[in-house]
């Protein structure tokens, strides 16, 4: 397949670059001024407690929440966002929103797959609808990267038939027949029953080593050690730290993240 | 899969008073008027399930605006499609029959030039008015069913949709509307029954339905109870293959959703 749209952004310059996000919900503040600067290439791991805000982060990234204030540049441009009645800021231009969320590949919590459809219908949809492929080509992708997350056999069957393991590898696979740019994965294992997090995580390290560029929400310590190039620890809204695992984990600096780090051993 | 045995005791019994039931009414009722009048009660027929089928279609169609607008619409449409349901479920159809039939039926030959336009032969017909009533009866209940259906799926399912950069129109041709669907389907089957038993009301306004043909063999033979179980036995059939065919397709809907 030769669709991959979009210029690639230059190397010097961050594929996601966030700057000053706020977001308030109800008027309370839960993100209190995040900057994150993601480069092609780079694994980001956020990582903090319940509640510091880190998944409200990745999901501002997308605008599937609408931040208070701050600035969101993808792939080199800056979403044009204007303010709302509620006092969030909302999308001015909504295709380009949706030009840009097409290069995002977003993996949840609940897989959120369509339940009326097949895994291989749930892979085909967006790419027949969003890139306009046909539906031999939708297919060929879907059955590639089905038989890649190891669900090809399953291909036919619906989400509520298999595992929640099976179901997030099915849903890394639809974000995947986008062909994205840039992966964003909120928790991705954290509804999957403990012995079915290794094969999740199995998929997404494999996704790593390939040299993608990806935000990951995470509270699988040692995965995000393992897979990593940045981590960032948030605490009530700001980002705490950053650096390498080992920093972060072999060195901090902030009482917080002393307290995180042993709390976790 | 677990198949239900036909030919049970109780089922055989059951069958055999009904054969008898069948025998006796056969034999001690009138039934010699039914050669001269099938071919009016087959017309009749048609006429019903034309009725049934076009005003379910239409009226869920215009249904889904109704639903959506209470969902996700701005205040004054909310508000307006709330109040339109309200008031087609808080009054009864026979009187919204002849408020559309008299009311308007009545206004319309002072409008100015209307009796010379092309539409007038069909305004003056009983049909469009039925039509239009029956429609706007469904789209009222479907309206209030397929809002909660609408409310009802789950908010990821759409999200992963808009993550994708999927129009919202296509997210709701592809993903909200196949789910909400999915979820009226076992209410779907009871609502299309009933619709089928508000259709002989379109009597009173003098379309001529299975229930007014009845009507009309009961009123030139002076035979009163036969046509009356004919006709019982009628609905009762077309019921029963409205269910069949709501069964057939919640056991499609059920075997996806189910592991």
């Amino acid at each position: 397949m030769n669709k991959k749209s979009a210029t690639p952004a230059r190397a010097d310059q961050p594929v996601v670059d966030i700057r000053g996000l706020r977001k308030s919900f109800a008027g309370i503040e839960v993100l209190k001024g995040i900057d994150l600067q993601a480069y092609a290439g780079e694994v980001i791991a956020l990582i903090g407690g319940s509640g510091s805000g880190k998944s409200t982060t990745l999901r501002c990234i997308n605008l599937l929440e609408a931040p208070s204030a701050g600035s969101i540049s993808l792939f080199g441009t800056p979403l044009q966002l204007k303010p709302c009645s509620t006092g969030d800021l909302q999308i001015a231009d909504r295709a380009q929103l949706r030009r840009i969320r097409a290069k995002l590949g977003m993996v949840f919590q609940n897989f959120n797959l369509w339940p009326h459809l097949s895994l291989e219908q749930n892979i085909m949809e967006a790419p027949m609808q969003v890139l306009r492929y046909s539906k031999g080509e939708a297919r060929d992708a879907a059955h590639a990267l089905l038989e890649r997350v190891g669900l090809y056999e399953k291909r036919c069957s619906y989400p509520a038939t298999l595992s929640g393991g099976q179901q997030q590898r099915a849903a890394i696979a639809r974000s995947l027949a986008m062909e994205p740019e840039v992966m964003l994965f909120d928790e991705p294992t954290s509804a999957l029953d403990p012995e079915l997090v290794a094969e999740v995580l199995a998929v997404i390290q494999g996704l790593a080593e390939e040299g993608r560029t990806m935000i990951i929400v995470t509270h699988e310590m040692k995965f995000a050690a393992q897979v990593a190039n940045k981590i960032m620890f948030l605490n009530e809204g700001r980002v705490e730290e950053e650096g390498t695992a080992q920093q972060i984990f072999g060195n901090p600096n902030s009482e917080r993240l002393k307290q995180f780090v042993s709390s976790i051993k | 899969m677990f198949k239900a045995q036909v030919l049970v005791a109780h089922r055989i019994a059951l069958a055999l008073f009904f054969a008898a039931l069948f025998a006796l009414a056969a034999v001690n009722m009138q039934w010699d008027w039914i050669p001269d009048y099938a071919a009016k009660i087959l017309q009749g027929l048609a006429k019903t399930i034309v009725l049934l089928i076009s005003t379910s279609i239409a009226g869920f169609i215009l249904c889904i605006p109704i639903a959506l607008a209470q969902v996700c619409g701005p205040k004054p449409l909310a508000w307006l499609a709330h109040k339109f349901c309200t008031i087609i479920r808080g009054t009864p159809l026979l009187l919204q029959i002849w408020l559309l039939y008299y009311g308007l039926g009545s206004i319309f030959p002072y409008v100015p030039g209307l009796r010379e336009a092309w539409i007038w032969p069909y305004l003056i017909d009983p049909w469009p008015y039925a039509f239009v009533a029956l429609t706007l009866s469904f789209a009222g209940y479907e309206g209030e069913t397929m809002r909660g259906a609408f409310a009802g799926v789950a908010k990821g399912e759409l999200e992963a949709g808009h993550a994708l950069g999927m129009h919202p129109f296509t997210i709701l041709r592809r993903i909200w509307l196949p789910r909400a669907i999915q979820r009226v389907l076992p209410t779907l089957n009871g609502e299309l029954i009933l619709q089928l038993k508000a259709t002989p009301l379109v009597a009173t306004i003098a379309v001529v339905d299975t229930y007014a043909i009845f009507a009309r063999i009961r009123q030139e033979t002076y035979i009163i109870y036969e046509p009356l179980l004919l006709l019982a036995l009628t609905y009762l059939l077309l019921a029963g293959l409205i269910t069949l065919l709501c069964k057939y397709f919640e056991a499609k809907s059920r075997a996806r959703l189910s592991s």
